[in-house]
């Protein structure tokens, strides 16, 4: 049984449930209700999301086939150090910070897409 | 080892490093507390100024939540989780690896404030708007703390959701979602609030941000409403998966598998689903939320958060119960969460709650929760985990005199606290005049806060004795796992596992240990074998 889509659209429906409750009952105002029924819907519509998800392909452990474990990423290391400094840039330090930080992000990023296509091209000479 | 620790993406090597920026983060919040205390300790201004002493609580507040309680609960999922569920890896191990470094750098960012002119954040923990606006702290220091902040909610949200997919999508053939260990559920529930509770403060700050460089688009009752639909579920980020930590050790250490499974289950999902719609009792004294509602539903928390209490009390009730040092600690979690626990029931009160409204009330209070719960079961999940980490044991003996400290401490330190909130003692203040009479309650408190920095000490050097040791402990260390964490070997392989035990319940060692003992046949279905 894979039920994993339940939680998280029973747990979505709760929260709808509790805005409304909210809403007609306690005159909660707009704000507060769009962002508890806006934090339930994104989880409803997640739960269904992986529910989909769940039908069309099997779950990952059950497939008969080689999986890749990644065990190293110099590149995501190159991205979240770009993130920072561009955003520290862009929010405090300027341009000498952020110029760098929106570089490495570029390169990391190419770096991921190299990283990807080596895993693939690995996946590709390992199924039977 | 040092490309392992900037680039690995194994689940337990990226938790860990998480642990280690948790670790120095929380050395220097204990340190600014520290002074803080000792300037509380007598009336009159001895050793920072009033301007330091907001840098020092706003520094101390925000490390803790931000870069230590948070990262530390998450933390431990996402070690724990993928060896729970029987998987080789973390989904998105990509991204797991680079939330981490987030949290690393985002520590480093509020951090940097202290290098600037006009010092760092100094608008609270929280930064309400108008307070936290450039006219009224200007400065790159605060800037920074800010962008520090976003990153490491940003890298929160990321791990959880990796944490989540794993938990619904690596699942070991047999692994239902009811047969997911009790602290996987936790970890379940904790996810679930991140991912759908948090990106509110990335909003908040994000507006923040944009107010302090000119674009005026808050206002500060619909900053308080962001930010609290963060900041009230962040309590329970802090709290499930210590709940679940405890409920593991009280589960192993008494040897009996954990009662009322399925009940603590649905009060689990109920108390996630309540505590996401509480967060309008920290703005009771705004007028702007509606108090019956609120109050509803923050005083609603206490049925499932008793029944998770009933079910861990029952799961020791007649078991041979195991008083090692992680068993002290879940009892110390018992009993002292009860009293962060009850006094929140005080601040769920709107009419009680505009009394205790920004006094030493709610400080002890949320420490009691934060500390003496949270902390004391963090502390019950590292002695029960940590030979399935290292190999090694810590020091019973020193672990005892950490265990006894740290209650001495951490009672000495907060329960005066309740005394001079009660009193009028207002938070946030460097000062107090002598004719008050709260002198000798704030010297304790401070004495107490020295006490656990020597408690944490001893913490330090039972690790340093354990790092020093030979690796002994076993598959099961403890000789009484219920999950499959302690079916692989101690520390576990980068790949995990090399087999794996038929799953038919949560507790699926507990299973193969009670047909050993009924001589029963083992069920069909070979251990799955994986490379």
């Amino acid at each position: 049984m894979r039920s994993g889509w339940l939680p998280l659209a029973a747990w979505g429906a709760a929260l709808i449930a509790i805005a409304l409750l909210g809403v007609l009952v306690f005159d909660l105002d707009t704000l507060p209700a769009l962002l508890l029924a806006g934090a339930g819907a994104c989880s409803l519509v997640s739960g269904l999301a992986v529910g989909v998800a769940e039908r069309r392909r099997p779950h990952l452990d059950d497939r008969e086939q080689p999986e890749l474990v990644v065990r190293g990423s110099a590149a995501t290391t190159i991205v979240a150090a770009g993130v920072t400094t561009a955003l520290v840039g862009s929010a405090a330090a300027g341009p000498a910070f952020f110029w760098p930080g929106a570089g490495m992000i570029v390169l990391g990023l190419g770096g991921l897409v190299r990283e990807w296509l080596a895993g693939r091209r690995l996946l590709r000479e390992r199924r039977p | 080892m040092i490309a392992a620790l900037l680039w690995s993406t194994d689940h337990k090597v990226v938790a860990l490093r998480s642990a280690v920026f948790s670790a120095f983060f929380f050395m220097a919040a204990g340190v600014a507390a520290l002074v803080m205390r000792t300037e509380l300790a007598e009336p009159g201004l001895q050793v920072v100024s009033r301007e330091g002493y907001a840098e020092l609580f706003t520094m101390h507040g925000s490390t803790m939540i931000f870069l230590v309680v948070i990262p530390v609960a998450l933390g431990a999922c996402l070690y724990l989780v993928p060896l729970q569920v029987g998987t080789t890896q973390i989904s998105g191990a990509r991204w797991a690896h680079g939330a981490s470094l987030l949290l690393g750098l985002g520590g480093l960012v509020m951090w940097s404030g202290w290098l600037t002119r006009e010092g760092p954040g100094r608008a609270g923990w929280y930064a309400y708007d108008p307070l936290a606006n450039a006219p009224e702290t200007p400065g790159n220091g605060m800037d920074l703390w800010v962008c520090g902040v976003l990153l490491v909610t940003v890298g929160s949200i990321v791990t959880a959701v990796c944490v989540l997919a794993t938990l619904l999508r690596r699942r070991a053939p047999g692994m239902t979602l009811l047969r997911l260990p009790v602290f996987s559920w936790t970890a379940l529930a904790t996810c679930l609030l991140v991912i759908f509770s948090f990106p509110s403060l990335v909003v908040a700050f994000g507006l923040l941000l944009a107010d302090r460089h000119g674009a005026h688009v808050l206002g500060p009752v619909s900053y308080q409403h962001l930010f609290w639909f963060y900041g009230h579920p962040a309590v329970y980020v802090m709290f499930f998966p210590f709940v679940g930590m405890v409920a593991e050790a009280a589960s192993i250490l008494s040897g009996r598998r954990f009662f009322g499974y399925r009940v603590f289950v649905i009060a689990l999902l109920g108390f996630t689903a309540l505590s996401i719609s509480a967060w309008g009792h920290h703005m009771f004294t705004t007028g702007s939320v509606p108090t019956k509602l609120f109050a509803l539903t923050s005083t609603a928390l206490i049925v499932p958060a008793g029944i998770e209490y009933f079910d861990i009390v029952a799961t020791l009730w007649n078991g041979a119960v195991r008083f090692g040092v992680p068993m002290l600690f879940v009892f110390g979690f018992l009993l002292q969460f009860v009293i962060g626990g009850l006094t929140g029931i005080w601040v769920a009160s709107p009419v009680l709650d505009v009394q205790a409204q920004d006094s030493y009330f709610v400080v002890a209070h949320f420490h009691y929760t934060l500390f003496a719960g949270s902390m004391f079961g963090l502390f019950a999940g590292i002695y029960l985990w940590w030979p399935k980490v290292t190999g090694r044991f810590l020091s019973e003996r020193l672990g005892r005199l950490h265990f006894g400290l740290l209650v001495l401490g951490t009672n000495l330190t907060f329960l005066p606290q309740f005394a001079l909130g009660q009193d009028g003692m207002a938070r946030r203040l460097a000062d107090y005049p002598r004719a008050t009479g709260w002198t000798t309650l704030n010297a304790l408190s401070t004495v107490g806060s020295f006490v656990i920095a020597v408690a944490l000490v001893v913490f330090v050097l039972a690790v340093v004795r354990s790092a020093l040791a030979p690796r002994t402990a076993a598959a099961d260390a403890w000789g009484g796992g219920m999950t499959l964490e302690w079916w692989t070997s101690s520390p576990p392989p980068p790949h995990n596992f090399d087999s794996l035990p038929p799953v038919r319940s949560y507790a699926p060692l507990y299973d193969l240990r009670r047909r050993e003992e009924d001589d029963v046949p083992a069920p069909e279905g070979p251990e799955v074998l994986r490379a």
